[in-house]
């Protein structure tokens, strides 16, 4: 793997990670997700190509684009990469708190709707962002 | 040595290592019979030893190199695409399919079965379900029940079966008493249990009726294998042996009986010949692709229905034959169970089925349709998050929350034959072998409509428990590894069928100890029966060996 090649992935890693956790991603995390971009055959067609590239410039954005494929395009390649940062983050023993059920708080179920409600309007708003990266 | 197992005319040839194979080598033993066992052989080779002696909390929290276990060495645990057959395979149990798509080739556009070439066979990825077929199942599928309900009290003595007295116990243990101690279950089954309990008048009058499973799960410390641990570790790890996997059989065997039973792995068995007095099987070494032949007295095919379809249609030679097959219809459902959401998950569990739910419509116990109930627990997060319709980072958040309220459902039905189920053997010169499977799997409009109809009232049956269906998964036809009727029980000397014995009609010396023979698939899970049939047929050979 070539050096700029290397630096794409461990740019991609790092966007996926402070979306997915909001943190620094890790060294091993890094070194399986630019394994797994290696070897997995991660052709995006033209449109996914055009979402990758918005998202990699504007990561604020991921979030609504991501829930606006779940619903448009569940098995956009898109949605493959973030799957397999996913996976391996979840992986990550000092990460498992942010993956595995707790013992919850009388405040649960304003934090469950609070998500719930952020989930449907960053969808809802993806959509049409959606629409808009198509277009350009 | 080698030349010695060739040159030598064996007592008895088992082909396969799966449960029906042990079963049966183990019952041929203890008879005093010689055994050679021919075999895949597969094993896990990597991931054993990287598997610690701790709880699935612990792993989770303390382990830097999980992602080997969890996901796998080389990321083969992560599969983006549609779920299909064998998704619940973690990477150690992946072993299990290796080698298959090479040496066992099938092409289907509608059933994706699962085989396997491993020490152990199927029976590696076993969820341990041990039901016993009821009189009119067993009458169904062509089983003498006398003879079943006595082996398969030696079957449980041998491997260690649990199972509790409860509404379910008809469609379990069938009432009998030579079961372990029931194992315990996990807030989550509680609670959709003592809800049933509640409403069990209503359920029962719909012919619904629930209880905890028999499972192959020790409850008691038995030789080596220890009591179940409940560490929550049992996709990844048999390091205590609580569940019962056949090669913990074969391993015994090799030991208890070092002079009368060779165990050859990464041998495919292609075919056999019958002769007078003797049967010659035909190998491929599945190292070198080298062809080898074993001579035999009588000839156990153990090697799964669709393993041993394949030698006897290259055995018997008939162009275009076709035969029968059966499988579950499955289906699995998650659900929410409402009133578990804010509690925390159990630490203390075990993975297997939790609890089961019949549906009993006529409460004959002829017509059963089963679900096994499940928690969602150990399998990760990120193998159920890609089906929620949410971004991946809400949905992370929303389903910490709710895995502890979530309930999965598998939905078994039953399954007679009909004509657009069959096999058939294709040419293909890129087999090791020379050909492929063909299978073909479809269901006739009232087995559709029937399908629909169950699978709907177990739906209601579990929101009566205040348990939502979230949405429905069908991985096909297939995926519930459940595979029958191949060479179906006849009385007659018809060519492709079995003898009740199980002896291959029109032949003297070979035996079939899988479930080639069932003429009726029982929603219930087969493999007790199935463990249980092959030891009958055992003694068969036995009985002819002595004439």
């Amino acid at each position: 793997m070539n050096f700029a090649e290397e630096n794409k992935y461990n740019s991609e890693a790092q966007i996926l990670s402070n979306y997915l956790v909001g943190t620094q991603v890790d060294k091993k995390s890094l070194e399986l997700y630019s394994g797994i971009s290696k070897t997995t055959n991660h052709s995006m067609n033209e449109s996914d190509l055009k979402i990758w590239n918005f998202l990699m410039k504007h990561p604020g954005f991921i979030s609504s684009i991501d829930g606006a494929l779940a619903f448009t395009n569940p098995k956009s390649s898109v949605r493959k990469k973030i799957f397999f940062m996913f996976a391996i983050l979840e992986c990550r023993p000092e990460l498992s708190a942010k993956f595995m059920s707790s013992n919850f708080t009388g405040f649960y179920w304003v934090k469950f709707i609070w998500y719930g409600v952020h989930a449907v309007f960053t969808t809802i708003f993806g959509l049409f962002l959606l629409q808009w990266i198509k277009r350009f | 040595m080698d030349q010695t197992i060739l040159d030598t005319l064996h007592d008895v040839i088992v082909v396969g290592s799966g449960c029906t194979g042990a079963m049966a080598a183990q019952t041929l033993l203890e008879s005093g019979m010689k055994v050679l066992m021919l075999d895949g052989g597969m094993m896990d080779s990597k991931y054993k030893s990287l598997i610690p002696d701790t709880s699935y909390t612990d792993f989770r929290q303390k382990a830097d190199d999980q992602y080997k276990i969890l996901i796998g060495e080389n990321l083969e645990g992560l599969n983006w695409g549609e779920v299909s057959t064998g998704a619940q395979l973690t990477p150690p149990r992946k072993f299990i399919t290796d080698q298959v798509e090479i040496f066992l080739p099938l092409e289907s556009n509608n059933f994706h079965p699962m085989e396997s070439l491993a020490l152990g066979g199927l029976g590696g990825a076993w969820g341990l379900g041990s039901c016993i077929y009821s009189p009119p199942e067993l009458e169904k599928a062509g089983l003498n029940a006398n003879k079943m309900h006595e082996a398969y009290r030696v079957v449980s003595d041998r491997i260690g079966i649990s199972a509790s007295n409860d509404d379910a116990s008809p469609y379990t243990s069938g009432g009998f008493n030579y079961f372990l101690p029931e194992l315990e279950i996990d807030s989550n089954a509680k609670s959709l249990y003592d809800k049933y309990k509640k409403k069990r008048n209503d359920l029962n009058r719909d012919g619904f009726f629930m209880g905890k499973p028999a499972l192959a799960l020790l409850t008691e410390d038995k030789g080596e294998r220890k009591k179940c641990s409940y560490n929550d570790m049992d996709f990844y790890s048999d390091k205590d042996k609580s569940a019962y996997r056949p090669w913990i059989t074969i391993e015994e065997m090799k030991t208890k009986y070092k002079n009368s039973f060779i165990y050859l792995g990464e041998k495919l068995v292609k075919e056999f010949s019958e002769e007078n007095n003797f049967t010659t099987v035909t190998c491929i070494d599945m190292m070198d692709n080298s062809v080898k032949t074993y001579s035999c007295i009588k000839l156990v095919l153990a090697s799964g229905v669709l393993g041993t379809a394949r030698i006897v249609m290259r055995s018997v030679k008939s162009e275009n034959v076709k035969f029968p097959i059966l499988t579950n219809p499955y289906c699995y459902i998650p659900c929410i169970q409402p009133g578990m959401l804010g509690k925390s998950a159990d630490q203390r569990r075990s993975d297997f089925a939790q609890l089961s739910l019949f549906h009993d419509p006529d409460k004959t116990n002829a017509d059963v349709a089963m679900a096994s109930i499940y928690s969602y627990h150990s399998l990760m997060l990120f193998r159920i998050i890609r089906e929620a319709p949410l971004n991946f980072k809400d949905g992370r958040k929303m389903m910490r929350w709710l895995l502890p309220a979530m309930t999965i459902m598998g939905i078994h039905l039953p399954q007679q034959a009909s004509e657009g189920k069959y096999l058939k053997m294709m040419k293909d010169e890129n087999s090791p072998t020379g050909d492929k499977l063909f299978a073909e799997y479809s269901l006739n409009e009232e087995e559709k409509l029937s399908r629909k109809i169950r699978e709907k009232k177990f739906l209601h049956a579990m929101r009566k428990l205040n348990c939502f269906a979230i949405k429905k998964i069908d991985p096909g036809f297939g995926s519930s590894i459940h595979y029958a009727g191949t060479l179906p029980f006849n009385d007659n000397e018809a060519e492709f069928t079995l003898n009740p014995s199980g002896r291959l009609n029109k032949f003297k010396n070979i035996f079939v100890a899988d479930g080639s023979g069932f003429k009726y698939l029982p929603a219930k899970g087969l493999t007790f029966s199935l463990m249980a049939n092959a030891h009958n047929v055992a003694k068969t050979v036995i009985e002819d060996a002595r004439k």
